[in-house]
């Protein structure tokens, strides 16, 4: 009896300790999908588009309206410009966190390197923070201490107020157009002209020479290869398409973001706090 | 007997050719590690000439710490300039140390005048200063950071097998990686000029 019960006991203590391990558990796991955004290497999933919200700030039509926004300024200009709202750096600095995202992610144009990454953390238990950091062509026209003042001026009086949106557009209304001056979309599209009349020219003279080698097959008689050769030179043509739709840059699964196109970043820009 | 002299003649052109892209190969490697090694040059010169600037600007404030002012300049004129052909473990450790040491010298008279005229930090100059470094840091940090991601990339390429034989035969020497000096982010940061 006694040492059936000192049994139960025993299980019942087993039981007791799994539960508390069980709950121990399931309150890590919460810790860490809270702390998910401050675990070492976290960085966020490059997107088509150009606004990431990582903490809800934006109301839908003001992420929507900033959104359009950066995404003409892309289409008229090619420069890209990025805006990322998080609560946490994956460890880093915010500096760091934003030339990591720029490099990686390649916002900008590779060659003219025309991104630029602005990063805020709202406060919250801790200050807030954020980060203006432009790609190595844009340093010019955004020069460290031009990037410190707009944060100083525009950006945290409004943080400081708790309006988010409204700091962040007067921010882009002085940048968007401080950029818009250094690289025109004309100008990127005549650099980028040259190089896709190139490879028009290449993939035409590769189809000049499927025609000729399946005329030439013809006029020898072999039937049977002129629909194989067909073949190769239709598939020549879809790809073609391709490349229009590609060099065309806007035309997104969404009818909007092109994707970023291998900018780099050198270390410019500025950072506060609040 | 024709036919396998062609064979053994085609082979060997096989093999040239190959050599000569496998050595193009690695040549571009190493041309990228350089022009990156050159970056990370003018990003300490920067440093160096903002310093340089903001000690003429205190130095005109007031008298000056005459052992600071001579340690400074020593430690500016032993600034070593590292040929982009010498790139080993050794001189880069060596680079590193000699312009932190000079960034310290710089940072440390700094500290001295703004003791000595705590006034200056409240001006816009020295936040706009402060800013400066600031960037120059991060320039620093960035193109170290790609630095040794090229060196990285070439030291591979060399070291594996059959490229290793090119680089063998044609002489080229794995370049030395940028270590995360203890203490020398903290010394010529904002932080220590406060």
């Amino acid at each position: 009896m006694r040492n059936r019960h000192s049994i139960i006991g025993r299980w019942r203590r087993a039981l007791q300790s799994k539960i508390v391990f069980g709950l121990l558990l399931s309150f890590f796991a919460t810790v860490q999908a809270q702390n998910d955004y401050n675990t070492t290497g976290w960085l966020p999933e490059k997107g088509n588009h150009l606004v990431y919200d990582f903490c809800s700030i934006f109301s839908d039509e003001q992420r929507e309206a900033m959104e359009a926004k950066l995404l003409a300024f892309n289409d008229s200009t090619s420069n890209q410009i990025v805006v990322i709202v998080t609560p946490g750096f994956g460890g880093r600095d915010i500096s760091s966190f934003a030339f990591e995202v720029g490099d990686l992610w390649g916002v900008g144009h590779k060659g003219i390197d025309n991104g630029v990454v602005i990063v805020v953390k709202p406060k919250d238990k801790t200050d807030g923070q954020v980060e203006i950091a432009p790609g190595k062509g844009l340093e010019g026209v955004l020069p460290d201490i031009f990037c410190k003042r707009i944060i100083e001026r525009e950006m945290i009086p409004h943080f400081r107020d708790n309006d988010y949106y409204e700091g962040i557009s007067a921010a882009l209304d002085i940048i968007l157009p401080a950029c818009a001056g250094e690289y025109s979309f004309s100008q990127y599209k005549k650099d980028n002209n040259i190089s896709s009349l190139i490879t028009l020219l290449i993939v035409l003279g590769i189809i000049g020479l499927v025609i000729w080698l399946v005329i030439k097959i013809d006029k020898n008689g072999h039937n049977g290869n002129i629909g194989g050769s067909g073949g190769t030179f239709y598939g020549g043509n879809t790809r073609m398409g391709n490349w229009g739709g590609w060099s065309g840059g806007s035309t997104g699964s969404f009818g909007g973001f092109g994707g970023f196109g291998g900018g780099s970043f050198g270390g410019g820009g500025a950072s506060g706090r609040w | 007997m024709k036919k396998s002299l062609w064979i053994i003649l085609g082979i060997v052109a096989v093999i040239v050719v190959w050599a000569i892209m496998a050595n193009n190969g690695i040549a571009k490697k190493q041309e990228n590690a350089t022009s990156k090694w050159a970056d990370v040059q003018a990003d300490y010169q920067r440093r160096k000439d903002l310093v340089e600037q903001a000690i003429n600007v205190v130095k005109g404030a007031g008298n000056y710490e005459r052992g600071t002012l001579e340690a400074v300049i020593k430690a500016r004129n032993n600034a070593p300039q590292l040929n982009a052909d010498d790139l080993s473990e050794e001189n880069i450790a060596k680079f590193q140390a000699a312009y932190d040491k000079m960034s310290q010298e710089m940072a440390r008279a700094i500290n001295i005048t703004v003791e000595r005229y705590p006034e200056i930090t409240a001006t816009e100059s020295y936040k706009e200063f402060q800013q400066q470094i600031e960037g120059c840091e991060n320039r620093i940090n960035i193109s170290r950071k790609k630095f040794n991601e090229a060196v990285r990339e070439y030291n591979t390429t060399i070291r594996l097998f059959p490229k290793n034989i090119i680089a063998a035969i044609f002489g080229y020497k794995s370049m030395g990686y940028f270590q995360a000096s203890e203490g020398a982010d903290e010394a010529p940061s904002t932080e220590g000029l406060l």
